[in-house]
This record gives structure tokens, C-alpha cells and sequence, in this order.
């Protein structure tokens, strides 16, 4: 069984995290059980660590990334 | 008075007895007397004349010592002239150098606190639009939204997607 942390932005429900776990199994190949946390801070979407890679799929994430690349 | 010739012989006589004793008496301190006045006038016409000579000399000497001192004063004064021509002419160029390197200091700082605003207000806008957009979102975001995100990214996972090692958090 592989330890996973899985943030994710509310509002969310099962089905979500369902099809988020299904789809890391048949990336990796292995049944993942993920460690649920509830995140507002990501206004959207998840960030998933998952066998020491990070998933992050946040609107904060492309937010600061805009602010990045707005701001060069 | 009756002059008779015996008289007229004795005043003769008597003129030349006179005569001779006065020159024998007077004749020879007179002659020196004249001698030696004519000595002395001709000693004082040579001092006169040696005096003339010295004083027409000491003119030359005068007159040339004067040409001499007046080209130096000249000469002098047309150093004088052109050094502080010169010195003028550096300080005028010195002045102007400055001047240009001021304007030119002036020019370049105006550019960079025009390139500094010009680059903070950019700033300020970024975080304006980008405080707002998280707003709206906080406030949006549906559960449909969310899914959809989900969703993409398993079609997306679907594709072969490979995450990204910790450090280089790139989005999908």
C-alpha cells in the first residue's frame, strides 16, 4: 500500500477523490491510499505527493505562476 | 695852468717810472694770478666737459636701463596676460565638463526612477489583478469546477503524464 497526502480545495466530494486514486493506481501501478487534508488555500483543483513526486494541479499554484510571469 | 715842456717830460717820466714799477711790482703776481685762473678755467672746463661725458653716458645707461626694464615690464605683463587667459580658458573648460556630466547623471537618474515606477506600478497592478482573481475564486469555485479539474487531469494522467520531482512544482 503506498502512503499518499491528498490537499484538496473544497468544495469536493467522493467522486472526486475516486477518479483522483483510480487514476495514481494505474499511473503507478499500485493501490494508493491517500491521506485526506482539506485545503482552501488552493482555490481549486488538488495537490497530490504521492512515491515522492508532486502532483500540483491548484488554481493558487497557477495563480502565483501568472504572478510570476506577469511580474518578470 | 700853463703846461710847459719840461713838465709834459716829467709827467712822461713819471708815467713810465710808474709803469715800470707797477709792473715790477704788479706784473708778476698778475701774470699769476692770470695763469692761474686761466689754469683753473681750464680745469673747470674739462671737469665740465668730463662731467658733460659722464652725464651723457650715465643717460645712455639711464635710457637703455629703462628700454630694458620696460620690455621686461612688457614681456611680464604679456605672460601674466596669456597665463591668466589660460587659466580662464581651464576653468571655463572644467566648468563645462562638469556641467555636461551633471546633466548627463541628472538625464540617467530621471530614466531610472521613471523605469523604477514604471516597473513598481506593473507590480502593483499583478498583485491587484491577481488578490481579485483569488477572491473570486474563493468565492466561485464549485463543486462542478473542481471535477472538471479532476477530470482534465485524469485524461490528462491518461497521456502518460509523469509528476514532477518536489522542487520543480510545475503545474499540468
Amino acid at each position: 500500500m503506498q502512503e499518499a497526502i491528498l490537499k484538496i480545495a473544497p468544495p469536493y466530494d467522493e467522486q472526486e477523490v475516486a477518479s483522483i486514486s483510480q487514476c495514481f493506481e494505474k499511473l503507478l501501478g499500485k493501490k494508493v491510499q491517500f491521506k485526506i487534508i482539506e485545503e482552501p488555500s488552493l482555490l481549486g483543483g488538488f495537490f497530490a505527493f504521492v512515491d515522492g513526486r508532486v502532483y500540483d494541479y491548484s488554481f493558487s499554484t497557477q495563480l502565483s505562476e501568472l504572478h510570476r510571469s506577469l511580474s518578470d | 695852468m700853463d703846461l710847459q715842456p719840461v713838465d709834459i717830460i716829467i709827467h712822461i717820466i713819471n708815467i713810465i717810472v710808474l709803469f715800470l714799477l707797477l709792473r715790477l711790482l704788479v706784473y708778476k703776481p698778475v701774470r699769476k694770478y692770470m695763469l692761474s685762473r686761466e689754469e683753473k678755467i681750464k680745469n673747470e672746463m674739462n671737469e665740465a666737459d668730463q662731467y658733460r661725458q659722464e652725464s651723457v653716458s650715465l643717460k645712455k645707461q639711464y635710457e637703455a636701463s629703462m628700454t630694458g626694464a620696460k620690455d621686461k615690464l612688457s614681456k611680464a605683463m604679456r605672460d601674466q596676460q596669456q597665463k591668466a587667459e589660460k587659466e580662464a580658458g581651464d576653468i571655463i573648460a572644467g566648468a563645462k565638463t562638469k556641467a555636461a556630466s551633471i546633466e548627463e547623471q541628472a538625464r540617467a537618474q530621471a530614466e531610472e526612477e521613471k523605469r523604477r515606477a514604471v516597473r513598481s506600478m506593473n507590480e502593483e497592478i499583478t498583485n491587484l489583478a491577481l488578490d481579485m482573481a483569488s477572491k473570486i475564486l474563493r468565492r466561485e469555485v464549485r463543486l462542478e469546477d473542481n471535477r472538471a479539474l479532476v477530470d482534465d487531469f485524469v485524461k490528462k494522467a491518461g497521456e502518460n503524464y509523469a509528476g514532477s520531482n518536489p522542487e520543480n512544482r510545475a503545474s499540468l
